[in-house]
């Protein structure tokens, strides 16, 4: 896009007298004019089926998930401006490792979306939380909540060891990487995103202002997930997806693969494992609790959000962990 | 290497995603996107961008500048609401239901399963998935020698079969399965084109819920898509 203002360094951009606005607004809005001026003559050209289909889906993935987006920010923001001190060490026990699992236990009453649970993961371990803990929550609250639960067992009708096998598969996931992280990962560099808030400004001022910085922070990583994901489910076909059903350990890592890139909402996710029927049981119940642990959208939001040197290292972990505990729940419940 | 985002653009950015999630919600064209019951968070949520860009202008000479650095990958902000303006993405259709994967019906033990008679009028209107659920049990013996009347866009198989289709969605577009019935008995009409159709089911076919039923068309009326095309 424009790259004519001259702010190609890591310096803090603009650097001239507050109050004016720099010439990149000017011209962002210019180029939009033009765009949306010549809508007329643009849309027959781009009337394409693959491109139509593509751009539905791209839309409607933004379009899911920005509301719990926003209400994630909200709750980052009352998390690192509202919480005190006090009442945060209330809810989060100071030794870490009984931190993990009661913060696995607190997603089962926090139905969100995963895209919420990345500002407010991030807003917690800015506020002391150990990365560990604030972690497992991020993997917990979008797995176990009971909205997903209750959502598995309509698509799933007579089925209720299947829900089950979910739940404790996921729990065992957040848990299991919490406790991993602790003992091997304390001296990852987790980017901390400086907290937005001036400390002298009021309260209602820090909490706009955290709530604005995490939305656009996030958003734009939300979206570039949301490209890729919409893109694999327009151009691969099923028939490719289900010719690799056979092989039991195929099926499992195609299955583990798919929930990765097509980026569902965990909410949905189990009436599309339903649909997968060419698989066993235990190759949807992968799909299941990869899916809201780790996807492509997620990745991106995190690298976005704690940088890439932990994404490199955390999202092969959580994709190892969650399919192993899925496997090792499958053999046993299914 | 493109240019950081001011903080002027964020605010831009702010307000445009803002305005069109309350366009978007404000109309019918969500509808195409997710369910129906997102309008009000899409409104509140483009409501509370749209202020976020006010406090912004407002506070426009309090020099906020030094928090402003944020990811380049920002500028994808605009990728969404460009899209929806210059493609204006329609609602899921033939092209897509051709690479689904049909949903498959959620049999349950027969014995546990009660389907009420249909209705006593001729031709009987039905939906879809009622219909495709009636066929999946006792080889549909609950639609045997009645007319039936749905609605459906066209869209075609791998061999010269079409059906009439619509797809369910769960959370958004994304999640969408396809649900459909193959017709004969008439020359079908182009893809994506609505219709509605009074036929009767084969017996037999889509018993068991592992293929689609197939009906003989009577009679075939072209309609204008329903305000929300998805089940």
């Amino acid at each position: 896009m424009s790259s004519s203002t001259s702010q190609e360094t890591h310096a803090p951009p603009d650097a001239r007298p507050s109050g004016r606005p720099s010439l990149q607004v000017f011209l962002v809005f210019g180029v939009l004019a033009v765009l949306v001026a010549s809508q007329q003559w643009l849309v027959p050209r781009l009337d394409d089926p693959a491109l139509a289909t593509w751009s539905t889906i791209f839309v409607a993935i933004v379009v899911q998930s920005v509301p719990f987006l926003v209400g994630g920010v909200l709750l980052a923001g009352a998390i690192a401006t509202l919480l005190s001190e006090r009442a945060l060490r209330r809810l989060v026990p100071d030794n870490a490792a009984l931190g993990v699992p009661v913060a696995g236990l607190a997603g089962v009453a926090l139905p969100g979306c995963e895209c919420a649970s990345v500002p407010v993961a991030s807003s917690l371990m800015r506020r002391g939380v150990a990365p560990s803990v604030a972690l497992t929550f991020l993997l917990a609250a979008p797995a176990v909540n009971p909205v997903v639960l209750v959502s598995t067992a309509v698509a799933f009708p007579g089925r209720p060891e299947i829900v089950l096998a979910r739940f404790l598969a996921s729990l065992v996931t957040a848990v299991a990487v919490g406790w991993l992280w602790l003992r091997f990962a304390g001296r990852v560099p987790i980017l901390h995103r400086r907290g937005t808030h001036d400390h002298d400004a009021g309260t209602a001022r820090a909490f706009l202002s955290s709530v604005r910085h995490d939305f656009i922070h996030a958003a734009g990583f939300l979206v570039l997930g949301a490209m890729i994901a919409a893109a694999v489910n327009t151009f691969v076909p099923r028939e490719v997806i289900d010719s690799l059903a056979g092989n039991a350990l195929l099926a499992v890592l195609t299955l583990a693969t798919f929930a990765f890139v097509v980026a569902l909402c965990s909410e949905a996710d189990a009436f599309v494992a339903a649909s997968l029927t060419a698989f066993s049981d235990t190759a949807k119940l992968v799909f299941m609790v990869v899916g809201p642990a780790m996807d492509v959208k997620l990745a991106s939001m995190e690298s976005g959000q704690f940088g890439g040197a932990f994404a490199l290292r955390f999202v092969p972990l959580v994709l190892a962990v969650a399919v192993l505990s899925a496997c090792g729940m499958g053999w046993w419940l299914l | 290497m493109v240019a950081a985002v001011t903080r002027a653009t964020q605010t831009l950015l702010l307000a445009i995603t803002g305005a069109v999630l309350i366009r978007m919600a404000s109309g019918d064209a969500y509808l195409r996107y997710v369910n129906s019951w997102m309008r009000w968070p899409l409104i509140a949520c483009g409501a509370l961008l749209v202020l976020l860009a006010l406090v912004d202008v407002w506070r426009q000479d309090d020099g906020e500048e030094h928090d402003s650095h944020v990811p380049r990958a920002a500028w994808l902000l605009f990728v969404p609401s460009l899209v929806f303006f210059l493609i204006a993405p329609p609602a899921l259709g033939a092209h897509f239901a051709e690479r689904a994967q049909t949903a498959p019906v959620a049999l349950e033990p027969a014995d546990e399963v009660f389907l009420p008679e249909l209705p006593d009028t001729d031709p009987v209107p039905v939906l879809l998935d009622d219909l495709i659920i009636r066929a999946a049990y006792d080889g549909g013996a609950t639609l045997a020698d009645r007319r039936l009347t749905f609605s459906g866009f066209v869209s075609r198989g791998g061999s010269d079969r079409w059906f009439v289709t619509r797809f369910g969605i769960n959370c958004c577009a994304a999640d969408a399965t396809v649900m459909r019935v193959a017709a004969t008995g008439v020359e079908p009409p182009a893809d994506d084109q609505w219709v509605r159709v009074v036929a009767r089911h084969v017996p037999g076919s889509g018993d068991g819920g592992t293929s689609e039923p197939e009906v003989v068309v009577e009679e075939l009326e072209l309609i204008e898509p329903p305000r929300n095309q998805y089940r």
